[in-house]
């Protein structure tokens, strides 16, 4: 009888233990889960949706100074059904919007509220009249007048923004946009 | 086995807490995306039509209210000539109902705000 109970005892012990250990376990694999799996992939859906969030508020700025530069058509030759930009003013109005829009100084250096971390640089801008399709630097065609800008934006990570810099060995990331804005010459 | 079935009860509850407060960091970043996307259809509009008339600043207005917006103000010219600068400024309350500690969920409210200018080409106003 006596063996019995304490063979009864160590059983339910080891039970017992066995319960605890899993438990255990299972609460050590959650945390592990946590801090390996479940916070980096976040984070980095996260950091994405941001920086695309980014470009896209880039994109729409660029766009919207592209289509500014309308103002710059030789109306002249627009009634001669030729299209033709004054180069200077096209290029003013150009600089004069994307100061504006993405709030930089005349130098290019942005403000405190703008998207950009650091001197903003213009790339390329062309001005497409005539001899379409033409293919601009970044290899779409145009069959269109057209505007095509490249503007380089530096941005810096929202998340984990010091682990992310110092794995690329960067001050920022360049964010390069590009973008071909149809002009609408007969409104 | 019933201490193993407690354990599993509470890392789900704690896991799916955890997935519901992630997800709903993405709702006011897809409200903005939304008020941006609204914003510059206006704006387009403006540049087209010299400013922002009424029936287009009560269109944006209405699209921004079922958009979850609230204390909306809208700051445009509604008249411009040819190569006149046009800036549509829009400011908005975004609220939302998100989960701030296990079993808590409180409103939070965040003013959000769009400004674009670009240049008026209509000819004859």
């Amino acid at each position: 009888m006596n063996n019995r109970l304490v063979c009864f005892k160590a059983g339910a012990g080891s039970a017992l233990r066995s319960a605890v250990g899993s438990a255990v376990v299972e609460v050590v694999i959650m945390a592990a889960m946590l801090a390996f799996v479940v916070f980096p992939v976040f984070s980095t859906v996260m950091e994405r949706y941001i920086l695309l969030d980014k470009a896209r508020l880039i994109r729409d700025s660029v766009d919207m100074t592209n289509i500014s530069v309308y103002n710059a058509l030789n109306t002249e030759r627009l009634g001669k059904v030729s299209v033709d930009f004054f180069d200077e003013k096209a290029g003013d109005i150009f600089r004069e919007l994307l100061c504006r829009n993405l709030k930089l100084d005349s130098g290019l250096i942005p403000r405190s509220d703008s998207v950009a971390e650091a001197q903003v640089e213009i790339l390329s801008l062309t001005f497409y009249k005539e001899g379409f399709p033409v293919v601009c630097p970044d290899g779409s065609t145009i069959k269109r007048p057209a505007v095509h800008s490249c503007v380089n934006i530096p941005i810096r990570p929202s998340l984990y923004r010091g682990v992310i810099l110092n794995l690329l060995g960067r001050d920022h990331i360049d964010v390069i946009v590009h973008v071909d804005s149809e002009i609408p010459v007969n409104n | 086995m019933p201490a193993r079935a407690v354990v599993t009860g509470v890392i789900l509850v704690i896991m799916i807490s955890l997935l519901v407060y992630f997800i709903e960091f993405f709702l006011p970043l897809s409200a903005k995306a939304d008020l941006d996307i609204a914003c510059r259809d206006s704006l387009l509009r403006m540049e087209n039509g010299g400013g922002l008339d009424n029936d287009d600043r009560s269109e944006l207005q209405e699209e921004l209210e079922a958009a979850g917006f609230t204390n909306i103000v809208i700051n445009a010219a509604a008249n411009a000539r040819q190569g006149e600068l046009l800036t549509l400024h829009v400011e908005g309350d975004y609220s939302w109902n998100r989960l701030t500690d296990l079993f808590v969920r409180e409103d939070q409210v965040i003013r959000m705000m769009y400004e674009k200018t670009t240049m008026s080409r209509k000819v004859v106003n």
